[in-house]
């Protein structure tokens, strides 16, 4: 099977190398730009939109925009002022966090990173990568939120990109187990069982995260016996974390309804038991098949959890409107929405190349 | 005895029960907790408050509603009838708008291709509360009304909203078109129910007949189409879209779309190049092998995807609440849960109003996708 594979491959290699010439050239240009008289009007508005819209864009943003200076009269009023954003990029980046601390959030950061191409790699063994899922939330909470080792940061000195972060990727991968146990919970022969996962899910999914968060806030201290109170940090992402397991709980169940029931008969012909078959035949397999799908959901949820602002809770986007209303540069929320939405942009649409990049291999590999 | 416990089927009766047992004392523990918390903060139990007066303005409704009259329960519907309506127009606008992207992606013009690429990419990875802000600084950006833009005197754009000619008749034609569309809907459901001829028949006269009606109605009551008109400092007559709601619609349509957008040329893609191939060799135009060949087929596998896009859509008109909009969340879940301090009952209300709706959205769905799927016989 691998030698046909290589040669197939190496017969692909030496396939000849045709130089272009300009007249090729010119003749794709035609085919793809002019090829009939609505596509040539249609490529010359989209030319003339582009050429006079452009440069005006990138003057607002770049050419003309103000980069130093210290108050608002050194700013164009015709363009970008990115005083106010430089000056409180660090606000931005680490929140109210305190300054001999940040390097705690430094470290997170880069144990958050280090997980994208760790936990969706296909060469690591399985074990290591879920000892990582099971880990990561546990040591970003010890880092950034302190109590155990380190000193305890309170709720309101978490904010900007760090809360982003924190919120995202520990709800990412707490929800995990979760989803896995509904999934298995929706799909068990036992019927109360699967009649509790299967209303939870369908409950969860109707319903606007909204109106979840919203009860985490107002409600839950009326269902806890009185005098207790929860972190509010705790109670959102205890939301975020229930609520989007319902979602990947309906990727994972596709993905273990896509394996071919042969195998799991032949698993308990061989004597394996529900727990066996499902820990070392199925999960292994879906989890791998449901790896593109769970990226876009976990870029849903990095978006989500803007949703936190309505709440109180300055994140990225809390962070940056709470700069405009400083009476110095109140009103500039555009370069602030601006900022906010390529930073999003940046991570989400970098986080979704890799996904799909790792759903061509994962097509590559199956035979 | 002992071989009780190898027993399989006592063993799933046990588990089950343990996992019944848990949850109910789980309900028990938080109900005896929520009454002892709410019996200590004075708040009153029950479904009553539903009839109590609301007391709080709602800024958009379709319906009249008078905050000082009017109860609790009115303004649920209220709330409710914004969510319908908002979201039959933002669903609207998604189809629209991700077929549109979905071709213009696929088109062989490179540069309207890469235009579609770029805004898709864009909208789709920035969090919807950003896109409702920036809509929302542009709606309130627009000029006033002294200047507002003018679509050939008719329709109208400030920053009060948009303005549209209305049609004005009597309360009673309104409730024959409102029957007669009902009837529309409830024949063109149960039409494949009825097996016999004859029965199906009369369910087409029947509509036919309230269509009628309804028209005769509406002539004999006399309608008129009243326009906008610029009076004093705003417009007088014709019906108001304001600039939350139109915020609120374009900003979600926009995201939808470009997630829909997705959905459809995934399943364009997905059809067969034999089909266009053999359509071509049969001398089809472009145009009509879109038409006849390739959308039915694609439809197939655009329905079941895009009915969460939908379901995504009536539930993003919770987020009008950021900007002033109110549909269910905003009402019965915002400013009767504050006023009444009775958030068990008015969440249990917001969940199952939102459940109901997209049942009946996915159940709509549902119908569409077996009329689309290949029928094998």
């Amino acid at each position: 099977m691998i030698t046909q594979i290589t040669a197939v491959a190496s017969t692909q290699a030496k396939r000849p190398v045709v130089r272009k010439s300009a007249r090729d050239y010119l003749y794709i240009i035609r085919r793809n730009l002019f090829n009939s008289p609505v596509d040539t009007i249609v490529t010359l508005a989209i030319s003339a939109l582009l050429i006079t819209y452009i440069p005006l864009i990138l003057d607002w943003l770049y050419f003309s925009a103000v980069f130093s200076g210290a108050t608002r009269a050194a700013c164009n009023p015709s363009a970008a002022c990115w005083i106010p954003i430089i000056n409180f990029m660090d606000y931005y980046i680490y929140g109210p966090f305190p300054i001999d601390q940040r390097w705690r959030v430094d470290t997170s950061f880069v144990l958050g990173l280090l997980a994208f191409p760790l936990l969706f790699s296909q060469r690591m063994p399985q074990k290591i990568i879920l000892m990582y899922i099971f880990l990561l939330p546990l040591v970003l909470w010890a880092l950034l939120k302190g109590g155990v080792f380190l000193s305890d940061i309170s709720t309101t000195a978490l904010g900007g990109m760090t809360l982003t972060f924190f919120l995202g990727i520990i709800a990412m991968c707490l929800s995990l187990p979760v989803a896995i146990i509904l999934a298995l919970g929706r799909r068990s022969r036992l019927p109360i069982i699967r009649w509790v996962c299967s209303g939870y899910i369908e409950l969860v999914r109707a319903v606007p995260v909204l109106t979840f968060l919203f009860m985490a806030s107002l409600m839950l201290q009326l269902f806890l016996p009185g005098g207790v109170t929860i972190d509010v940090l705790f109670r959102i992402l205890f939301v975020l974390v229930f609520v989007s397991a319902a979602y990947k709980a309906e990727i994972i169940r596709g993905a273990i309804q896509a394996i071919p029931s042969g195998q799991i008969e032949a698993s308990y012909a061989m004597g394996c038991g529900y727990w066996k078959t499902m820990a070392y035949i199925v999960m292994p397999q879906a989890l791998r098949n449901s790896v593109p799908a769970l990226i876009t959901n976990f870029i849903g949820l990095f978006k989500e959890t803007t949703l936190v602002m309505i709440l109180g809770l300055l994140e990225v986007m809390g962070v940056v409107r709470a700069t405009f209303e400083n009476a110095e540069w109140i009103g500039m929320h555009v370069e602030g929405m601006v900022l906010v939405s390529f930073f999003f942009f940046a991570i989400c649409f970098s986080i979704a190349q890799y996904g799909a990049h790792l759903e061509r291999r994962i097509k590559r590999t199956k035979y | 005895m002992w071989q009780l416990l190898y027993n399989r089927k006592v063993i799933d009766l046990a588990v089950q029960l343990l996992m019944l047992i848990v949850i109910v004392s789980m309900v028990f523990y938080f109900a005896i907790n929520a009454a002892e918390n709410m019996g200590a903060a004075g708040i009153t139990t029950g479904f009553e408050f539903l009839f109590d007066k609301a007391g709080y303005d709602i800024s958009y409704s379709l319906l009249d509603y008078d905050p000082r009259t009017d109860s609790n329960l009115d303004a649920w519907l209220v709330g409710s009838v914004n969510t319908v309506v908002f979201a039959i127009l933002a669903i609207i606008l998604t189809t629209a708008m991700s077929l549109l992207l979905a071709l213009m992606r696929l088109s062989s013009n490179w540069l309207l291709s890469g235009l579609a690429y770029t805004l898709v990419e864009y909208v789709r990875n920035v969090p919807i509360l950003i896109h409702i802000f920036v809509w929302y600084a542009a709606a309130l950006a627009l000029p006033s009304v002294k200047q507002a833009i003018s679509f050939g005197e008719v329709v109208f754009l400030s920053n009060r909203g948009l303005m549209l000619p209305s049609l004005e008749c009597n309360y009673l034609a309104w409730e024959s078109v409102s029957l007669a569309a009902m009837l529309c809907l409830g024949g063109w459901l149960v039409r494949v129910k009825l097996s016999s001829k004859i029965w199906r028949l009369a369910a087409y006269f029947m509509v036919l007949v309230a269509a009628f009606a309804s028209i005769e109605m509406i002539s004999i009551t006399g309608a008129v189409i009243v326009y906008p008109e610029l009076r004093g400092f705003n417009f007088q007559g014709g019906m108001v879209l304001p600039p939350e709601f139109l915020t609120l619609l374009i900003a979600v349509s926009s995201y939808s779309a470009a997630h829909g957008s997705e959905v459809v040329r995934g399943s364009i893609l997905a059809v067969s190049k034999g089909q266009t191939e053999a359509a071509q060799a049969m001398g089809a135009s472009t145009h009509l092998i879109m038409r006849k060949v390739i959308i039915p087929q694609a439809l197939r596998s655009i329905i079941p995807p895009m009915t969460s896009v939908y379901i995504n859509v009536t539930k993003a008109a919770a987020l009008g609440s950021v900007i002033g909009f109110m549909d269910i969340m905003g009402t019965i879940g915002g400013s009767s849960l504050n006023i009444t301090g009775q958030a068990i009952e008015c969440i249990m209300i917001v969940m199952v109003t939102y459940t109901v709706l997209n049942l009946c959205l996915a159940f709509l769905m549902g119908r569409l996708n077996r009329n689309v799927q290949l029928k094998e016989r």
